[in-house]
């Protein structure tokens, strides 16, 4: 299910860029989309693994 | 928004030469595969979640670096603003979320086949949402791909190897 996840989260996401028609936004849309969601992951990890593990970051 | 997938990117293709336009495909085709083993070689340093935040942080910010060094605005157009975190959240932290945290419940293979069926997807979700047509020939293309699909998962519907969906 976690492998299904990533070609349908991908798919969901293609199709509203579509959607969107970003034109000249492109380079802007995809660092500030990218960076937005590095962010959430980052804080997805600390609340996943704070319980557990003091190894949070890839360091 | 009703328009035929097959000549949506045409004009891009089109004017590509036939070995580039294959040689690229392979690339990608290549690339997309690598990258879940080494993905799996770096989940013996680092977690999961946050290997992909880290890598996604950094290719935001080389994007909006190149952005401001090539004299471009920094922001996206106002309009867009409030697509931003749906977008986030579905085409990063899900996608590479869910991408890191794969290769080590179902195995690389298993899950670059499983994580690249992303173009399946694609087509079926264009078609519902944004009225995107298909040719006879790309709905048997579809329906092949999904067949494919349904037999790699075929032994986790059938209780057999319950490791693909929970994990090892």
């Amino acid at each position: 299910m976690i492998a299904l996840t990533t070609s349908l989260a991908a798919a969901i996401g293609t199709v509203i860029v579509r959607y969107l028609k970003l034109g000249h936004s492109l380079l802007q849309f995809t660092g500030c989309q990218l960076f937005t969601g590095g962010v959430l992951l980052i804080l997805l990890s600390i609340v996943w693994y704070l319980p557990t593990s003091s190894r949070i970051l890839p360091l | 928004m009703g328009q035929n997938l097959s000549s949506t990117n045409a004009s891009v293709s089109q004017k590509m030469h036939p070995v580039l336009r294959i040689g690229l495909l392979a690339y990608i085709v290549v690339t997309a595969s690598a990258c879940y083993v080494l993905i799996l070689k770096g989940l013996e340093s680092a977690p999961p979640l946050a290997f992909a935040g880290a890598r996604t942080i950094l290719g935001g910010l080389s994007l909006i670096l190149f952005s401001v060094l090539s004299g471009q605005r920094v922001l996206p157009e106002r309009r867009l603003w409030g697509w931003l975190p749906l977008v986030a959240l579905t085409a990063t932290t899900l996608t590479f979320g869910s991408m890191f945290l794969s290769p080590g419940y179902a195995g690389a293979g298993l899950a670059s086949i499983l994580g690249n069926a992303q173009p399946l997807f694609i087509v079926v979700i264009g078609f519902f949402a944004l009225g995107e047509r298909l040719s006879r020939w790309q709905t048997l293309a579809l329906l092949v791909g999904l067949i494919g699909v349904l037999i790699i998962i075929s032994p986790t519907l059938a209780g057999g190897n319950s490791g693909l969906f929970v994990g090892r």
